[in-house]
């Protein structure tokens, strides 16, 4: 009975699956996505979900930052642009731009795991990323230097970090710069010393997020806006998309995209 | 045959040179607006800052030279040292795995070097010194493993090929082959050593990988190799996502004519020690 009951279930979950991808039928042709770091571990995951299913469907998917992405799907380079901040007004009308948001992530700072200490204050975060505080003993740990790692000026990441977390209070010139969400965990992970920014999305153990004032960055505090430092994941279009990248937007805010949203720490949205 | 040979390879070069020039011209055209004398003095400060719109490129200008210059010296010592062992080597066993060491060097690409550095060598720097995982140091020994492959078969070129014409003459003079090479082969290379310098100082000004993914990419003045610091190229590679119309995108041009204009300048400098040097 059980395996009965099992076998239903899961033909049903194929069944919305299989539906949630219809809107891809008799579509083929290429689709190039680009920008934003923070997208690609979901959206690579609903790609090969359609590709798989459709073989005369071919999306590639590349990073560059969030004003990369912008700058390459208004020149029409690529067909759309991943961004983790809502475009200026001014690129909106340069690019003739379509935004679509389909989740919302957290920007969490994270430490290497080795570092013993759970929770920030938003003056401590201000002074740490502004250069005052240099080591961790004025946080009341052992005598060890603090690596500031932050990200590039045209990264949202950083920008939603600045404005939110920081009050864009002044970023010190000695913070090591990384250009992508990955090559800051790896960053961190690598480095005993090292405070950083990253897209709640990107994070593993390899380390370790804090709290800010004593709010976890966790996708219930972000959905019940306790936790400010968040932002929208949006796909963007320069003019109307075309018929592939209009499925795509379709299929990640479907119930099936969302599903694929939630796994990789972001919330869904339909909007 | 011949002719059309050299007609094509003539077409060919001249298509190159033009695209050279047509490169040199857009970047030219595309940071022409800072060019007039108070603007221009504004990119030559220390202060790198988008927010404040100040948009100083000392910083990465002297970056890249400090990671160069190091790794320039480290490359030097270790490229010459190894082609005078595989030189002047007995065995003929440890000069085939010397050579094919080195040109297995030569064929690995260049984020796999930083991709190694970054597992292996950073976590060793930071047991011993926590400040100073991503720094000068860093990059500019990984970026002197880079160096090594060019500079070695340049150097190992330039001994054999002394070596093919002069060798028998010496050893018949008695001279041992360490006597011929000391005495000899040094003495009569200098020139051929500097051009196979100035060609790698031109691969380590131009080189982003390592020194993005290793320098750290810090926007001040370093005072110590153990500190981060940014690379004229990282810094390209890291501005260029801001606005087209931005002073910070035209300032980055700046700094790919900058670039640009000392990788022509070093050419220049090897075709004159080229003209000056007696045919080997």
């Amino acid at each position: 009975m059980k395996k009965l009951l099992l076998t239903i279930f899961l033909s049903f979950l194929t069944f919305l699956n299989a539906s949630d991808l219809k809107v891809f039928e008799n579509l083929e042709g290429s689709l190039n996505i680009a920008g934003g770091t923070a997208h690609i571990k979901c959206e690579k995951e609903a790609i090969k979900n359609i590709m798989s299913k459709y073989p005369n469907i071919s999306i590639s998917i590349a990073g560059g930052g969030s004003g990369m992405g912008i700058k390459q799907v208004s020149s029409k380079i690529i067909d759309l642009a991943n961004s983790g901040r809502k475009p200026t007004l001014e690129e909106i009308k340069n690019g003739n731009l379509k935004l679509f948001r389909f989740a919302i992530d957290g920007i969490g700072v994270i430490i290497n795991p080795k570092i013993n200490i759970d929770t920030l204050t938003t003056k401590q975060l201000q002074d740490i990323f502004s250069g005052k505080i240099t080591n961790f003993k004025e946080l009341g740990l052992a005598d060890a230097p603090i690596n500031l790692y932050t990200r590039d000026e045209s990264s949202a990441t950083r920008k939603v970090f600045w404005d939110k977390a920081l009050a864009k209070s002044p970023i010190s010139n000695k913070a090591r710069v990384v250009s992508s969400n990955a090559a800051m965990k790896t960053a961190v992970s690598s480095d005993i010393n090292a405070i950083g920014i990253i897209s709640l999305g990107v994070v593993n153990d390899s380390v370790k997020l804090i709290n800010i004032d004593g709010i976890a960055p966790s996708v219930e505090n972000i959905n019940n806006n306790t936790y400010k430092v968040a932002r929208g994941l949006y796909l963007l279009s320069s003019g109307e998309p075309s018929k592939l990248a209009s499925a795509f937007i379709t299929y990640l805010r479907s119930s099936e995209g969302a599903k694929i949203v939630s796994k990789y720490g972001f919330i869904p949205v339909n909007e | 045959m011949n002719n059309i040979f050299s007609k094509g390879l003539l077409i060919i070069t001249l298509i190159s040179s033009l695209l050279v020039f047509c490169i040199f011209f857009l970047i030219i055209y595309l940071c022409i607006d800072i060019f007039t004398i108070n603007e221009l003095k504004e990119f030559f400060s220390l202060t790198w800052s988008i927010e404040d719109k100040k948009y100083g490129i000392l910083v990465p200008l002297l970056g890249s030279f400090i990671i160069s210059f190091l790794a320039l010296i480290l490359g030097f010592i270790f490229s010459f040292s190894l082609s005078s062992i595989i030189f002047l080597a007995n065995s003929k066993f440890i000069k085939l795995f010397l050579e094919k060491t080195v040109l297995l060097m030569a064929t690995i690409p260049t984020v796999i070097y930083a991709f190694s550095a970054l597992f292996i060598f950073v976590p060793f720097i930071s047991y011993f010194k926590p400040s100073s995982t991503l720094s000068i140091l860093v990059a500019s020994v990984v970026l002197s493993l880079l160096l090594i492959p060019t500079m070695s078969l340049i150097f190992l070129n330039i001994f054999n090929t002394l070596a093919q014409k002069y060798m028998k003459c010496c050893l018949n003079l008695s001279l041992s082959k360490e006597e011929f090479f000391f005495s000899f082969v040094i003495k009569n290379s200098t020139y051929h050593l500097a051009q196979g310098f100035l060609l790698a100082t031109t691969r380590a000004l131009g080189d982003t990988m390592v020194v993005l993914m290793l320098a750290g990419n810090a926007l001040f003045l370093p005072s110590s190799i153990f500190h981060s610091t940014r690379s004229l190229t990282s810094h390209i590679a890291l501005i260029f996502a801001n606005d087209f119309e931005s002073m910070a995108f035209k300032a980055i041009f700046l700094c790919a004519l900058l670039l640009l204009s000392s990788n022509f300048i070093l050419i220049l400098i090897i075709r004159k020690i080229k003209a000056n040097t007696y045919e080997i």
